[in-house]
């Protein structure tokens, strides 16, 4: 009889013990975000409303000191989210199996609402387990007669907060992180881009909770060789030379408590890759015409870099000499390139150049300090062309002689009108090259009225209105030796 | 020929434009042409950005969105802070669109199958006579954690009255209930094209 009583005492005992492990789980609450308050803001207010709420249903709440304590300790600023460390400090350091965070989405406005969302994590595994949104404005709470309606937006919480917590799930196992918790906080890899053989370093600040990790390692690549991290200061610092192989190198960081006692943990830090080869790219140039192989503007340039295989860059640099070797233009960024890179013939002071034979160097540097360059010659050519026209009279007849170039661009139109001192037209002609001549009706005026326009290639041009003409004759002309001659 | 009187008319016309004259169904998923069933475990979703306006839209439709995809229970959906961890430590800027190595990171830390991105276009409530009426619009796009590569491209308009029943039941007053009728339609959406969870 007593060997039954105690079987049964003790069955009882295991299942009450199972019990109350089973369905002793703490909720930490933590402050709810508000949205409508702006970014960084907490409804401490609605916090408490909830933290009561939830007392009320029977959940074991983990103390509001506690968790405000352990926000103001590990300097949570935001409480609408929360990562897997602190989520697993929760657990470790205010024994809270479940974390309860939620946002204030709308309160208030001018729809009078309030919203909210609520997101329970379960700290074994740190996994989402649960989730729910409501919201009501006072236009859902609308009644016969305006009986039972909503009279401020205070009356729609406990609404709100019934549909949020109808099915909030009660009871977890207690949990306890085996490990002794450690974070790395603001691993960094430099360079993340390198060449082969270059020095890579790494640096990691670790954030621990309990026991601090006796050894660090850096495991590079799956399966990789381990790098030992030295301490300095509070960072743990390691360097290695880079693989000349091309590729991406991911870097895991390795912790252990006591070698040998099989307390490790490993979790990837970031990645680093390395690039041997530098960008393959032409430049072409757009708005000039080619003459002679070389591109030739009046105006501005266009320049188009066009990559074979794009890539990100780091910094670009171009530069423009002129034929005796000066810089007229140099120019640097960071980053990539602009999308289109225009030269309008001017020096990096911004004094407009006129006349000039220019080679253009762009260079490329990519994320591995790989460079690569190309390189055009252009022409520039702002000159109007110079035209002569000279009127001789040989017997009766009245020659017009007009001639003009603009050094190696060629004339693409030219027109002259012949007026006499009346005005009366005598000749109207227009063509594409010079010299030209043509004859005007001699009437026996000593001078005419002529207006000549000229153009090249490009565009330069020049023209002279109602300019008086003498009409001389040969004999006059040698004696002048030039003078007459009318140049515009 | 019998004739319809214009009361028949004024009847059928009406009838005809109610019946249809409705525009496209919505919301529209685009779907890549080599995905076909996807089976998705482990889920990231990167933050929102907001492009209407609305304060905080981005933020408010992301929890929002997160929420619903954890109560859909098939997936297996990171926290909010573990996703903001990562893109502070590859240093990725707000707005900026992740590159390839991101997405790579982001597998390798959190072990995710897909990522979902998205871009609010429209929250506002309006005041119209004397109710207020939410109207949202949003484009989510689930990519592929492996490269980055959109497989999933979902866009959703709608307004609160749009889920009016009869007289005033069924409409919906607030921008929060709005986007999470509107999340749990794309959602349906999703699973109804293919899109599957792996913890049924």
């Amino acid at each position: 009889m007593k060997g039954w009583l105690g079987r049964v005492i003790r069955v009882t005992s295991l299942f009450l013990l199972f019990a109350g492990t089973a369905l002793a789980g703490r909720m930490a609450l933590l402050p709810l975000a508000d949205l409508s308050q702006g970014a960084n803001s907490v409804n401490l207010p609605l916090t408490k409303v909830l933290f009561h709420e939830l007392e009320k249903r029977g959940f074991e709440m983990v103390p509001e000191r506690e968790v405000l304590s352990f926000l103001a300790r590990h300097r949570i600023r935001w409480t609408g989210y929360i990562d897997e460390f602190n989520v697993l400090g929760m657990n470790r350091e205010i024994g809270a199996d479940l974390v309860l965070l939620g946002t204030v989405t709308q309160w208030g406005g001018i729809g009078d609402s309030v919203g909210m969302v609520l997101y329970l994590i379960k700290a074994d595994g740190n996994r989402l387990v649960w989730s729910r949104t409501s919201a009501y404005s006072r236009w859902d709470v609308r009644h016969l007669l305006g009986l039972g309606d909503a009279k401020s937006i205070n009356d729609l919480v406990p609404r709100v907060l019934d549909d949020l917590l109808a099915t909030l799930p009660n009871g977890v196992r207690r949990f306890a992180s085996a490990l002794p918790l450690c974070d790395a906080g603001g691993g960094l890899v430099v360079p993340r881009y390198a060449k082969g053989g270059e020095v890579v370093t790494c640096s990691v600040k670790l954030r621990c909770m309990g026991e601090i990790p006796t050894s660090v390692y850096l495991k590079l690549g799956s399966g990789g060789s381990l790098i030992p991290m030295e301490k300095v200061g509070s960072r743990y610092v390691a360097k290695w030379k880079a693989p000349m192989e091309d590729g991406r190198y991911p870097v895991s960081l390795v912790l252990e408590w006591n070698h040998g006692s099989g307390r490790k943990r490993e979790f990837f830090l970031s990645s680093y890759w390395v690039d041997n080869s530098p960008p393959r790219f032409a430049l072409e140039l757009k708005k000039g015409v080619l003459l002679g192989g070389k591109v030739v503007f009046r105006h501005h340039i266009v320049m188009l870099p066009r990559f074979s295989h794009p890539e990100p860059l780091s910094r670009w640099s171009i530069e423009i000499v002129d034929r005796k070797g000066g810089t007229v233009v140099d120019e640097h960024g960071e980053g990539n390139l602009p999308r289109v890179l225009v030269w309008r013939g001017q020096t990096s002071g911004g004094n407009l150049l006129n006349v000039g034979d220019f080679t253009i160097t762009l260079r490329v540097w990519d994320r591995a300090g790989n460079v690569a360059s190309a390189s055009k010659q252009v022409l520039l050519r702002r000159a109007p062309p110079k035209v002569t026209v000279e009127a001789l009279r040989e017997g009766k007849r009245v020659e017009i002689r007009v001639d003009g170039n603009n050094g190696d661009v060629p004339l693409s139109y030219w027109r002259l009108v012949v007026r006499d001192k009346k005005g009366t037209l005598l000749k109207e002609v227009e063509g594409k090259g010079l010299p030209a001549r043509l004859e005007i009706p001699a009437n026996g005026d000593k001078e005419v009225m002529c207006t000549v326009e000229a153009r090249d290639l490009l565009g330069n041009r020049v023209k002279m209105v109602n300019k008086t003409l003498k009409v001389v004759t040969m004999r006059e002309k040698k004696e002048q030796k030039g003078k007459w001659v009318e140049e515009f | 020929m019998r004739s319809f009187k214009p009361f028949t008319w004024a009847f059928l016309v009406p009838l005809f434009l109610t019946l249809f004259a409705c525009g496209k169904r919505l919301p529209v998923t685009y779907k890549s042409p080599l995905v076909g069933k996807t089976r998705v475990c482990k889920v990231a979703i990167l933050p929102f950005s907001n492009e209407s306006g609305y304060p905080m839209g981005g933020v408010l439709l992301y929890r929002v969105f997160l929420a619903e995809m954890v109560t859909k229970r098939g997936y297996q959906v990171v926290g909010e802070g573990d996703v903001r961890k990562v893109i502070i430590q590859q240093r990725s800027m707000p707005g900026q669109t992740p590159d390839y190595e991101f997405y790579k990171v982001l597998v390798e830390s959190l072990g995710v199958d897909a990522v979902v991105t998205g871009r609010v276009i429209q929250m506002e409530e309006v005041r119209k006579g004397r109710e207020i009426e939410p109207k949202v619009a949003f484009w989510l796009e689930v990519r592929d954690a492996r490269n980055g590569k959109v497989i999933w491209n979902t866009y959703n308009r709608k307004r609160g009255g749009d889920y009016r029943k009869l007289m005033h039941f069924g409409v919906i007053s607030t921008v929060t209930a709005l986007a999470r009728r509107m999340c749990d339609e794309v959602l349906r959406d999703w699973e109804r094209e293919g899109l599957e969870g792996c913890e049924k």
